[in-house]
């Protein structure tokens, strides 16, 4: 289009073109423009789908595990059981009491029992129609129609177990003879497993079986097979045998194992308790919990919670009904220490390392880091060694945090080497301090920028009516700068609060140690401590799935909900004292 | 007194005498300025903080430098008392067949070390007994005869010893126990004599002339120094603490074998006293594959985070409007400010099942690999890739952008064919800066990557576990029974010691070129 | 300098390039220029003149529409260029941008070689089909900023490694190697040396041959020297428009007159 111009010193008039409409050249250059528009918008989008992404995933998991279903049971102290000779029970002695020996499995069961039965509920006929129901459910499936009339005329489920078992036998004695190269045999099979389903009283399906060609081979196979009648009557069967495998353990597994501490320690707190009863709600199994909450659906093994059947479930469902079951709010998750058992496991004493190390860090760090920040940006003439400092602090902001744990460590052997002995291991004061070192440059970074953002006019200003440079920073510069200081510290604090690897490696997840902390809000700074971060990371060790799923998410939204808090603190606090000079 | 004068009552006795020399001291000069207005040099409460300081600082300062010191000059004199010949010390003759001198000198030093730290671990377990009224002095003196019973009752009372106690060992830690005492005592007395001395001469030299504002701030500004310090002792703290037991290491181990070594396998994972004496270790510390997974995971994060974080910073700052970077931003600054362990956990349950459904499990045998660590990874790091890229790019002089726009170039040209050119040597800084922080990223990938304690050669597959450098640290470091005397974990403290210095490379290099870049529009 | 030269020159009527009418600028809720009428003719060389922040520079940038880029500026009243409204809604600046080019106040080369610098603007807008085309644009462009003797050995050298005077030469080739219609000049001469602004001085009458030249100054001598037409700007106000010699000598409004002697400004 203006080829003419490009030759020659002076431009030849280019040929006119509008401006109104767009040449296409342009319009190639704007969509190309677009291109690296929608890219960068599809690269934010990415990365907000995946901030919504982790916080879902945080709060669908974390939120449920706050709430637990709680089974009210009558617990009675029966003394024939605390003391099998019929003497009187001694608390010390129960103290002392192995928890294997399930004295207080006994007593739950026994407890749980009675309630259920004083709330109306037929604890083995439940078990039972549950069961039978499913039978007669695997049946039907199959075309088994009548299968409850057989059962019920049994008597016993077992019994009914014993016919549906030989005929399923039998079917199976026929699909293997009709696999086989006796022709004989094979009709011989046939008719028999036609026969076993007669006498069951399933005539329909006996007919089909015998229509079944003896001499068909693989075909035959395939047609008996597909009838899926021995699948059915066998999986029948099996689950006709269950009731009579339940017994007291089946039926205490939905809420000891939590528990069984629960009773001994009670009774060693007030032995007063032996013979006498209360109704205590009692945390039910954290995967029955799934069950109850609609996560599995109880219908299929991979939905089964592990290590429960249905009957178990059957009598759950009762229990709900029964009112005997609420869903509550996980008071004690705030206040309890962790535990193996995510039913009673809790973040109380993490919080409160975590508040201690804070603590620490807020003064150590605040003292060191703003006096360090006056020095260099006030006092620190300009040679090697400022530089020298300089590079140091930048380069402590960006060392990975895993040296500082290693730091953490040598300090600790170091200390132990002091004398203070293992008692130092995994402390909030050691914790603290290694969090310290790690925010100082922060904090040095943030103080420097504010006490930067103060004009010169007023450093000259103090120094023109005769303060001396002390005064003049500490009268005039920091009061200003202390809004700007307090944003970094808190941001600083922040950082440090969900820091989690030099805890490790100073000792602070030994889940030994929380056991030492018989009481929540035991502690202080020199005492075995917790953290939330790395409760957190008990808690994705745990054994149980739910645990790891569950409670640890609901860690991780307390932890977080403290950090959103002291960011929001900074921003509010920013807002409030902003100055623009 | 010995016994009663410590540290915290020494602490106690400085802080009252602190509290009352403010006083006094604020009582006295008063006094002096109403008798002579306006010819006092400094003001009353001024010289009330010169005695504080004066009580304070000295005996302080000395405190802790004393508290620092002892372990150190324990650990010399203890060092200095072995005797030579000790057969504790000293490679068995049959022993000595096929070692040069040179690598018996290793040895014995490393026997030496060994024999301090045991020492050591006895006089504690000594003074603990003693402590807990077992026993006194003379009856450990009596016990020497014979040591099995002596060994017994120690562990008896709950006191760690971990070989057993020969004469030699005794001997030397009685010594060390004796030594010790005398430091403890004399620390102390020390810091009580500086305390007084101070509060003393404090209170004496305040007169009209005395220029307590002058010293008192000479204090402060003594204290402001220290405290800039701070990162210097730091430092060099982090240095000698991964430096002296590498050192060890690599002389053991030797270190090409370490750095060069293609299998990570250490036989007793955490305890026990390798085979070291016949020149054999059962334990195979090779570096590779740790490295392989480290940067392996860290490609596939800035592989995800230097597309995602550039676009995002170009796009915020160059096209996005008020309203969008008022929200994007600080959804951003969400993201930078959740805590590792939190993507750690999120990678573990969330990202690593569902890579494995898309890819299949026969791709992907395991929920832990290189990509759902590394995925995670870049995600985490977006932030902060967008974040130094968004500053970099805002330092390139607006009058950049008006000489494109008025040349006619659109928004977008002017981006791509003037401001990121401009911003080249600074976003690069911003991405080895990145880099560097994925290398040392911990929690992520000790939940995400895999717990393998066994690696043999390099892993290629992206979907599959690997073992990085911080995971082994992790693993080892957090076991209850570490010390420094067992070679695998003393293979750690090399792996923090690469580390250590792979990241402060990368981050040298990092603040350099962004240094010079925003030297080029300063 | 040779302020006498500026009686002897004669202004022919020429065909007006741009013609605004009752321009209005508001900067948020300040009123920032007022009711400006002025029209530019083609190869001439107009100035704007007046007192800092009086507005001169506003109506420069929104002769390209440099406005834009900034969130708070509102532009009313009609700019036509050639007859067509820049502000129409089918106007892409972008291709307004290539017919009026901008030389700013600070020399701002980006930190790429000569060559590059000058070659941008012909690449961008695709002026070059071959490397040896986009040579002759660089060579010609750079001759026509009375560059090309001292930078034809070093053209990959960066063009931040230039004199003062050299980069704002360089901006100016920069700009005239988009082969624009118009040429608008931010006060070219402010960060320069007087040795520099003469050159360039010289310069901008060169360009008059091949371009309509507007250059905001607050030199009045600068305006006197090389302008044949001057805008006087006051308070957001244009306050007087006409023939340069005519604003010198013999000024209608006494606020042109104040600020010409010096009592105002």
């Amino acid at each position: 289009m203006s080829d003419a111009s490009l030759s020659g010193a002076t431009p030849a008039p280019k040929a006119k073109s509008s401006l109104l409409t767009q040449t296409a050249l342009v319009r190639k250059r704007h969509r190309a423009g677009a291109t690296l528009r929608w890219l960068g918008l599809a690269a934010i989008s990415v990365v907000l789908f995946f901030l919504a992404v982790l916080l879902w995933s945080i709060v669908s998991r974390g939120v449920p595990a706050l709430f637990q279903y709680q089974a009210q049971i009558e617990l009675f102290y029966d003394p024939a059981i605390l003391n099998p000779d019929g003497g009187d029970v001694d608390p010390a002695e129960i103290g002392g009491i192995n928890l294997r020996t399930g004295f207080e499995r006994g007593i739950f069961t026994n407890s749980l029992r009675q309630t259920l039965v004083e709330a109306g509920i037929d604890i083995e006929g439940t078990v039972e129609r549950r069961w039978v129901a499913e039978a007669v459910a695997a049946l039907d499936a199959a075309g088994l129609t009548g299968g409850g009339v057989v059962v019920e005329a049994a008597g016993a489920p077992a019994d009914a177990a014993r016919v549906f078992g030989q005929a399923g036998s039998a079917l199976r004695a026929a699909a293997t003879a009709l696999s086989g190269d006796d022709a004989d045999a094979a009709l011989a099979a046939r008719d028999a497993a036609a026969q076993a389903l007669t006498d069951v009283g399933f005539d329909d399906a006996a007919a089909t079986v015998a229509a079944i060609d003896a001499a068909g081979g693989a075909d035959a196979v395939a047609a008996l097979a597909a009838t899926g009648y021995q699948q059915a009557l066998l999986d029948a069967a099996g689950a006709l045998r269950q009731p009579a495998q339940f017994d007291d353990a089946a039926l205490s597994a939905l809420i000891y194992a939590t528990n069984r501490r629960d009773v001994r320690d009670r009774l060693v707190d007030n032995p007063d308790l032996v013979g006498t009863s209360e109704t205590v709600g009692v945390p039910i199994d954290i995967a029955v919990t799934r069950y109850l909450s609609g996560e599995l659906s109880g219908v299929g093994t991979a939905q089964l919670p592990p290590g429960f059947d249905i009957g178990q479930l059957s009598l759950v469902d009762a229990m709900v009904e029964a009112d005997l079951v609420g869903n509550s709010f996980r008071w004690h998750f705030f206040t309890n220490p962790y535990s193996q058992s995510g039913e009673i496991a809790g973040i109380g004493p993490a919080l409160m390392g975590s508040a201690y190390m804070m603590l620490v860090v807020l003064v150590f760090s605040l003292i060191f880091g703003v006096a360090a920040s006056i020095y260099l940006e006030e006092f620190a003439p300009k040679n090697r060694f400022t530089d020298f400092i300089e590079i140091n602090i930048a380069n402590l902001a960006a060392v990975p945090s895993i040296v500082f744990g290693i730091l953490g460590a040598a300090i600790l052997f170091t200390l132990m080497d002091l004398g203070f002995g293992n008692s130092i291991r995994g402390t909030a004061l050691l914790g603290g301090i290694v969090l310290s070192l790690m925010t100082l440059p922060t904090i040095v970074i943030a103080t420097r920028a504010s006490l930067k953002a103060v004009p010169p006019s007023i450093r000259d200003a103090a120094l023109g009516v005769g303060a001396s440079k002390v005064q003049m920073v500490f009268h005039h510069k920091l009061p200003l700068a202390a809004p700007g200081i307090l944003t970094g510290t808190i941001i600083g604090i922040a950082q440090a609060l969900g820091e989690t690897a030099p805890l490790l490696l100073i000792g602070l997840s030994v889940s030994t140690g929380a056991a030492l902390l018989s009481s929540p809000f035991s502690g202080g700074l020199l005492e075995q401590a917790q953290s939330m971060p790395t409760v957190v990371y008990l808690f994705a060790q745990n054994q149980d799935a739910p645990v790891r799923e569950g409670l640890a998410q609901s860690a991780i939204l307390v932890m977080l909900l403290l950090l959103f808090a002291l960011n929001i603190l900074a921003i509010l606090l920013r807002r409030k004292f902003e100055r623009r000079w | 007194m010995g016994a009663f004068l410590t540290f915290p009552v020494v602490l106690l006795v400085i802080f009252v005498l602190a509290v009352a020399g403010y006083l006094l001291g604020y009582r006295r000069a008063r006094t002096l300025s109403e008798a002579a207005p306006r010819s006092m040099h400094s003001r009353p409460n001024q010289h009330g903080w010169h005695v504080v300081f004066a009580t304070v600082a000295p005996a302080v300062l000395f405190i802790i430098v004393w508290v620092f010191s002892t372990g150190v000059v324990s650990n010399i004199y203890a060092n200095a008392i072995i005797p030579d010949e000790l057969q504790d010390v000293q490679v068995p003759l049959q022993q000595r067949e096929g070692l040069t001198e040179r690598e018996i000198e290793i040895r014995e030093e490393v026997l030496r070390t060994q024999f301090v730290a045991t020492v050591k671990g006895l006089a504690v377990a000594i003074d603990g007994y003693i402590a807990n009224g077992n026993a006194n002095e003379a009856d450990i003196e009596r016990w020497r005869a014979d040591l099995a019973p002596l060994q017994d009752r120690l562990r008896a009372d709950g006191q760690v010893v971990r070989s057993s106690v020969t004469q030699g060992m005794l001997t030397v830690a009685q010594d060390l126990r004796r030594f010790n005492a005398r430091m403890a005592t004399a620390g102390p007395l020390v810091a009580l004599a500086l305390t007084v001395f101070g509060f003393v001469l404090a209170l004496r030299a305040i007169s009209l002339d005395f220029r307590a504002r002058t010293v008192v701030e000479r204090w402060i500004v003594g204290f402001l120094i220290f405290a800039s310090t701070m990162a210097i002792l730091t430092t060099i703290a982090i240095l000698s603490a991964i430096t002296v037991p590498s050192i060890t290491f690599f002389r053991e181990y030797g270190f090409f074998n370490f750095l060069f070594g293609m299998a990570w396998a250490p036989a007793g994972d955490v305890a026990g006293i390798p085979e070291g004496r016949d020149g054999q270790y059962e334990s195979v510390l090779g570096f590779l594959p740790l490295i392989w997974g480290t940067l392996y995971i860290s490609l596939v994060a800035l592989l995800v985070a230097v597309p995602l974080g550039l676009l995002a910073a170009v796009y915020l700052s160059e096209f996005a409007s008020k309203w969008a970077r008022a929200w994007v931003k600080p959804a951003l600054e969400i993201l930078a400010g959740v805590p590792t362990i939190v993507y750690g956990i999120f990678a573990l349950i969330t990202i690593g099942p569902f890579l494995q459904a898309v890819v299949g499990a026969t791709v992907m045998p395991n929920t832990v690999s290189v990509m759902t660590a590394g995925v995670v990874m870049g995600m985490m790091l977006v932030p902060f890739v967008s974040s130094l890229s968004d500053d970099v790019i805002n330092a390139v002089p607006q009058a950049m952008r008006d000489g494109s726009l008025g040349l006619g170039a659109t928004q977008a040209e002017t981006v791509t064919k003037v401001i990121l050119p401009a911003a080249l040597p600074g976003i690069v800084g911003a991405v080895v800066l990145a880099a560097s922080r994925a290398i040392g990223e911990t929690m992520i990938v000790v939940l995400a990557a895999g717990a393998l304690s066994n690696v043999q050669g390099l892993e290629p597959n992206p979907f599959g576990a690997v073992v990085t450098v911080t995971t082994r640290i992790v693993a080892v470091l957090t076991g209850e029974g570490s010390g420094f005397d067992s070679i695998d974990v003393l293979a750690v403290f090399a792996l923090a010691f690469t580390l250590f210095f792979i990241t402060l490379g990368l981050n040298l290099l990092a603040q350099r070129m962004v240094a010079k870049y925003r030297e080029q529009y300063d | 300098m040779n302020d006498m030269r500026l009686t002897e020159r004669d202004v022919n009527t020429k065909e007006i390039k741009i013609e605004a009418r009752q321009v209005q600028v508001f900067y948020g809720t300040t009123h920032a220029l007022k009711d400006v009428d002025v029209e530019i003719e083609d190869k001439t060389v107009t100035a704007f003149i007046g007192p800092s922040g009086c507005g001169k520079s506003t109506f420069l940038r929104c002769l390209n529409r440099m406005n834009d880029t900034i969130d708070v500026c509102r532009v009313q009243g009609d700019i036509l260029l050639d007859g067509e409204d820049i502000y129409d809604k089918r106007v892409d600046p972008v291709q307004l941008r290539a017919k009026v080019g901008m030389v700013f106040q600070k020399p701002n080369p980006f930190p790429k070689s000569i060559y590059d610098n000058v070659a941008y603007g012909p690449k961008i807008h695709g002026l070059a089909r071959t490397k040896v085309e986009l040579d002759e644009v660089v060579e010609s462009s750079l001759r026509r900023a009375a560059l090309w003797n001292e930078v034809k050995d070093r053209l990959d050298a960066p063009g931040t490694g230039l004199s003062g005077g050299q980069q704002q030469r360089l901006c100016i080739a920069r700009a005239v190697a988009t082969s624009p219609e118009v040429l608008l000049m931010d006060e070219p001469c402010s960060a320069l040396d007087p040795i520099a602004t003469a050159q360039v001085e010289e310069l901008i009458d060169e360009l008059r041959q091949s371009y309509s030249v507007v250059i905001v100054t607050h030199s009045m001598q600068q305006a006197a020297r090389v302008s044949q037409k001057t805008a006087f700007f006051h308070l957001g106000n244009l306050v007087e428009f006409g023939e340069t010699s005519k604003i010198f000598t013999n000024p209608e409004d006494p606020r042109t007159e104040s600020y010409i002697t010096g009592r105002i400004g």
